[in-house]
């Protein structure tokens, strides 16, 4: 079947052709710089695999009308341990809000080689820590650079509506043992929940670096 | 007899009897000792500890400092009552960029803090004493390591021989004759020796910047910060001056916040 194109179709084919391909030009060069996300802006758009071979797409989870929580993830980083091992941190607060239209996302953007990278150890960690939630595997780092991920945690909490509305560390206690008293996650859920202004939306994150590639 | 008594000696040095107590890590990656002295020209009422770390090679430590990872020796002590501990003195950090522009502020080799301790009034050392606690810390080198050890001080040590370099690396106040400052609207800009290459290292309570990355290394510095309120700063840390043969000198930065003069509007 061919199309039957006017002139005037033809000519804004041809723009469209023409601002795709800079719009994918501004990406790639833009993928690979690390951002800073403020609350308030976009969340970029993702697509990952996760460590039993599903995809899973933010967009399709904002189309839903989910709200998402991001956790950078190393498998075998003390504050990770900390949050997955010593305690349940993240689990036990993802129990808190699942029934609330809520999910929960760890990313692993440790590349090839590097510390808490791979499959096999991450479908290992998902087992031994008893995820309740799914690890995405982000080895080429564009995801964890598009978010300015830098710290295993690293928290985001993106609306309905695809903005980022928190952007920073699990709770108030950078220790790689002792546990904070104040969960900021949890209180950007709440307010997010009762429609009411989150008081923290940005912290400092802390724990290990994020294993990026070369 | 004469073996029991030399192994009841050397356990009790080990518990830390002599003044020191250090525990090493399983796999080394730090090692800290302790020691409590009384330098010359300090008050009587005064003790110095002197913490000191051997970070295996490769492997380092953070600064207390602004980082974008890491943990820095932190410290919890039981002191006896009345004593008060101040904060630790920290020599200056080295710039350290890993891959996805995460920038820590981190010392290799060996790191030296110093730590001022008050006594009570009426404190008598020949009494005996204890100084109890647990240092915490986490040593990276592409992986982490939590570290932590005891801390039990129960005399005073000699004065170690490189205590005076110990306290030549520590921060000098600013000195004007060397470095100048002034703010152009929301732009700190910091002038040093020529030829010198100066790196600003904020600390935690330091306003919020740009990008530190691309402004805090060159020979001369050009901050930006963000301007919250309409308030840039305050500018708080440290400025190193290397130059080619001579020692790198450390300053405390402390400029207050800097308020933006306003553009008239046209009449």
């Amino acid at each position: 079947m061919s199309l039957n194109l006017n002139p005037l179709e033809v000519d804004l084919m041809r723009i469209l052709r023409l601002v795709s391909l800079v719009a994918l030009l501004v990406v790639m060069i833009v993928g690979t710089a690390v951002a800073e996300l403020a609350p308030g802006e976009a969340a970029p758009a993702f697509t990952l695999v996760d460590t039993e071979g599903n995809e899973h797409s933010l967009q399709d989870y904002l189309d839903d009308g989910k709200t998402v929580v991001l956790e950078w993830f190393n498998p075998d980083c003390p504050f990770i341990k900390k949050h997955h091992k010593s305690a349940r941190t993240m689990d036990e607060s993802f129990a808190k809000v699942s029934a609330h239209e809520v999910v929960w996302l760890a990313i692993n953007s440790s590349a090839p080689g590097r510390e808490g990278a791979g499959l096999e150890r991450n479908q290992k960690a998902h087992k031994a820590y008893e995820m309740t939630f799914p690890i995405l595997l982000d080895s080429d780092g564009k995801v964890g650079r598009a978010y300015g991920a830098k710290t295993t945690p690293h928290m985001f909490v993106i609306n309905p509506a695809g903005e980022v509305v928190y952007n920073g560390a699990i709770d108030d206690n950078p220790s790689p043992k002792t546990m904070g008293k104040s969960n900021y996650v949890l209180a950007a859920l709440h307010g997010l929940m009762m429609n009411q202004k989150i008081e923290q939306a940005s912290t400092r994150p802390y724990g290990c670096s994020v294993k990026y590639s070369k | 007899m004469t073996f029991l008594i030399n192994l009841l000696i050397v356990a009790s040095l080990v518990l830390g009897g002599c003044g020191e107590k250090s525990t090493a890590t399983s796999e080394y990656q730090a090692r800290m000792t302790v020691m409590a002295i009384q330098p010359d020209g300090q008050p009587a009422n005064v003790l110095q500890l002197v913490w000191r770390f051997d970070i295996a090679d490769e492997w380092h430590l953070y600064s207390a400092g602004r980082n974008d990872s890491g943990f820095p020796p932190t410290v919890a002590l039981e002191l006896p009552t009345s004593w008060t501990a101040a904060e630790l003195q920290w020599p200056a950090p080295t710039r350290h960029l890993s891959e996805g522009d995460i920038l820590d502020h981190v010392y290799f080799g060996e790191l030296v803090l110093l730590q001022e301790i008050t006594m009570s009034e009426d404190a008598d050392l020949s009494a005996g004493f204890e100084i109890s606690g647990v240092m915490s810390w986490l040593a990276c080198r592409g992986m982490c390591v939590p570290g932590e050890a005891d801390v039990l001080i129960r005399s005073v040590s000699d004065v170690p021989a490189d205590y005076a370099e110990i306290v030549s690396q520590l921060p000098q106040r600013w000195d004007e004759t060397v470095l100048q400052s002034h703010w152009d609207g929301a732009v700190l800009q910091v002038v040093g020796p020529s030829e010198a290459q100066l790196t600003f290292m904020p600390n935690q309570d330091c306003g919020r910047l740009v990008d530190l990355i691309a402004d805090g290394v060159g020979p001369e510095l050009a901050v930006r910060f963000q301007t919250i309120a309409e308030l840039p700063g305050p500018a708080r840390g440290l400025i190193t001056i290397e130059s080619e043969g001579v020692p790198r000198r450390v300053f405390l930065l402390d400029v207050p916040a800097h308020v933006l003069e306003s553009e008239s509007s046209g009449g």
